[in-house]
């Protein structure tokens, strides 16, 4: 573990330590020479790291405002360190599963587009991701998305080492490596059943988006968590959607579109999946309400829940209506909910509104 | 040769307004960044100071600086130099644009740059085509901010600097005078007609700029809407305080981006009306009330109504906007069979 305190390059001061992935620790940190907050990146120790400058360099060659930056790559006594802008929030998976059970709609079509334009930026500069999962997704701002930002992009060739070493050494889908397993919920079948020596394309980012947003819609790994996605993607044997999603004549119209998107990435056949710039542009077009977010505490419901109020600190209680209540989660006394709210009377009413964990 | 161990050289350069700029690999991690000398004359710890007040600003508009490094200049002198992202890409055109919905885009997205730039109480001074760049993915940059002043703080100025034609007339005077982030507003008038295929007359490119007559951009450009030429006119203000703010801009052009792309759908039960650019109106008559929405391309808004009906509990007027997540009830509460109807918006995102 590295000193609060410790400089590297003359510039960057490390300040704590926040993470560590199977492959990498990762530090907060100061770029002293510019003022900004920076991460800090480096293998752990015992790791090869043969290949983090290769990756670093395909990092950053790819410049988009969806995708955490690349500043700085450089070794110090012998170790590899990058270093990456600093976001402000949390992973995919904390900032909206930690929190709720599943998105509604309306959320999931701003992540769907936010998230098909970093790797539409990714793959015009000729970068396959190849490890796309909610761990390398930084969210600031929580429901409310200010920014999303993939990362480790230059992880991609890294992991690819290990998934090769994996395959090499029999089954890739009987690794052991935490990695490997973190990644098969979210890994295509052409990646995960490939011979030695095949390179899955570009096709294979857009799967885990879609293996990505099916997620984060339903609450459910499309294909199982862990070691259980091979054998039902050799099965081809998806979840089910969730009746909720398209029930409610109120969210079916932006549930419907969204669905048939991700069915569209989930494609067998790599050529049969949108390219990522296709995707933007299905994305695009997708009508959806955006205004922001809250997260208050229901009191007070009346007629057996058919509407009630919320509490929010230092507001004034809105109104909402158990219409507006989207999935199969009740809104009842107490439980804490994520809401938009526009003006009524007398008091403001909430829409749409989803059950907080 | 490298400097500072770590850039390369690669003999591209270019004279910016305030010095050299070279394009240069960094060795670290294989790819292009630009050099860029800073204007001699000042404190090199002021200079230094002035781009970590940029750096703070986070805007996907603004070109992203790396690393600055002092190197030996002439004569013993320090020469600061800052290492900036290269932007892959073509520089705005003056000349080169036709008044269409791209166009609207390209100037939301400097509008929405620039609004930030000011939200972080910086003013930019420099404000013109050749410093402004569309990257791979479409998004327009904001460079050189060789100019730019912290707002409230220096910003005062005798000599007259920045570039003619994109200076606002404040900036003419003789004696020391302090100026706003409303230049960077007459700047972004100017561009906005300067980009287009259309001569700009002479009035523009004097010095100091004459004024034009109130109506000029809607004659110049009859394409524009009606709201967004008057606030283009705006910009164009010889009266600093009429300059509308960029955030203002921005949000302006973004309501004519998604002109006509919304939608409202009404559920009651299983009954389901829409309304949209196809089909802008819809009359919900009751024996115990009506109701008649009408959607403008814009909003959406209620023409009439009559007898026992509310919006989110609220009495309807006509000429009301209608929120865009609301529900609509028939009957009062001292009848048995009200009914409810759920009425909401939705809309593509105006994003770069
Ligand atoms: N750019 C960043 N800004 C802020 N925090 C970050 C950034 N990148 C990574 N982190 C934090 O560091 C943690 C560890 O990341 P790391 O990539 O090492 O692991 P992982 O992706 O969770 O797992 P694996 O290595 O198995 O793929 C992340 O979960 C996140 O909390
Ligand atoms: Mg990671």
């Amino acid at each position: 573990m590295i000193d609060p305190g410790t400089i590297f390059a003359g510039r960057y001061e490390v300040c704590a330590h926040i993470g560590q992935g199977g492959m990498q620790d990762v530090y907060r940190a100061t770029d002293l020479r510019i003022d900004q907050d920076v991460v800090l990146k480096t293998p752990l120790a015992g790791q090869q790291h043969r290949r983090f400058r290769a990756s670093a360099q395909i990092a950053a060659h790819v410049n988009h405002h969806n995708i955490a930056k690349t500043y700085d790559y450089f070794k110090e006594e012998g170790i590899p360190y990058l270093i990456e802008e600093f976001v402000d929030g949390e992973t995919l998976d904390e900032a909206l599963l930690g929190k709720a059970y599943y998105i509604d709609p309306h959320l999931g079509a701003r992540l769907f587009q936010y998230l098909a334009k970093g790797v539409a930026a990714s793959h015009h500069a000729n970068v396959v991701h190849r490890d796309l999962k909610p761990s390398n997704i930084m969210v600031s701002g929580g429901f409310n998305l200010y920014s999303v930002k993939i990362t480790d992009f230059g992880i991609a060739t890294f992991t690819e080492e290990v998934f090769e070493e994996a395959a090499n050494a029999g089954d890739l889908t009987r690794s052991t490596s935490g990695t490997v397993k973190g990644a098969l919920p979210y890994m295509a079948p052409e990646m995960m059943f490939r011979s030695p020596g095949e390179h899955p394309g570009a096709a294979i980012d857009i799967w885990a988006l879609g293996a990505l947003m099916f997620r984060m819609l339903t609450g459910e790994y499309p294909f199982g968590a862990g070691f259980e996605a091979p054998a039902n993607i050799k099965l081809k044997r998806r979840a089910t959607w969730p009746a909720f999603m398209t029930t409610s004549l109120q969210f079916s119209p932006l549930s419907q579109p969204l669905q048939e998107l991700v069915e569209k990435c989930l494609g067998w056949d790599p050529c049969d999946r949108p390219t990522a710039d296709h995707l933007v542009k299905l994305c695009e077009e997708l009508c959806y309400f955006n205004a922001p977010r809250d997260v208050g505490r229901v009191a007070n419901t009346k007629y057996s829940g058919a509407f009630g109020f919320i509490e929010l600190r230092g507001k004034p209680n809105v109104f909402f209506n158990s219409d507006s209540v989207y999935g199969d989660r009740k809104a009842t006394n107490d439980t804490q909910v994520s809401f938009s709210s526009c003006p009524g009377a007398p008091q403001y009413r909430a829409h749409p509104v989803i059950v907080l964990k | 040769m490298l400097i500072a161990d770590r850039y390369e050289p690669t003999g591209a350069s270019a004279c910016g307004g305030m010095g050299e700029v070279h394009k240069c690999v960094d060795r670290h991690l294989g790819r292009d960044v630009m050099l860029k000398k800073m204007r001699q004359g000042k404190n090199v710890a002021r200079l230094i100071d002035e781009q970590k007040a940029l750096v703070k600003l986070r805007s996907k508009h603004v070109v992203q600086l790396l690393d600055i490094i002092v190197v030996d200049g002439n004569f013993g002198s320090k020469d600061v130099c800052l290492a900036l992202e290269h932007i892959d890409g073509r520089d705005l055109q003056e000349g080169s644009w036709e008044p269409n919905e791209d166009f609207i885009k390209a100037l939301w997205q400097v509008a929405s740059g620039l609004a930030d730039i000011h939200e972080a109480g910086i003013i930019h001074r420099d404000i013109k085509p050749n410093n402004m760049r569309v990257d791979g993915e479409g998004v327009i940059k904001i460079l050189d901010f060789g100019l730019a002043r912290e707002a409230g703080k220096d910003d005062k100025t005798r000599s007259i600097i920045g570039t003619v034609g994109y200076m606002a007339p404040e900036l003419w005077g003789e004696k020391t005078i302090s100026f706003s982030s409303a230049v960077d507003a007459y700047a972004f008038g100017v561009m906005a007609l300067a980009l287009l295929n259309r001569t700009l007359p002479k009035e523009f490119s004097q010095s100091p700029p004459a004024p034009v007559p109130s109506s000029f951009v809607t004659s110049h450009i009859p394409e524009f809407s009606r709201e967004i030429s008057c606030v283009i006119q705006d910009c164009l203000s010889h009266d600093v305080a009429h300059r509308p703010s960029l955030a203002q801009v921005r949000d302006i052009l973004a309501r004519y981006i998604l002109k006509d792309r919304h939608r409202a759908r009404m559920v009651m039960g299983s009954t389901v009306y829409e309304i949209n650019s196809g089909k802008r109106d819809v009359n919900l008559k009751s024996p115990i009330g009506n109701l008649h929405v009408h959607y403008d391309g814009f909003s959406f808004s209620v023409r009439s109504a009559s007898g026992e009906v509310w919006i989110n509990n609220g009495t309807p007027k006509e000429g009301m906007k209608m929120p865009p997540a609301c529900v609509i009830t028939f009957g009062g509460s001292q009848r048995r069979n009200r009914h409810f109807l759920t009425f909401d918006v939705s809309n593509p995102e105006v994003m770069a």
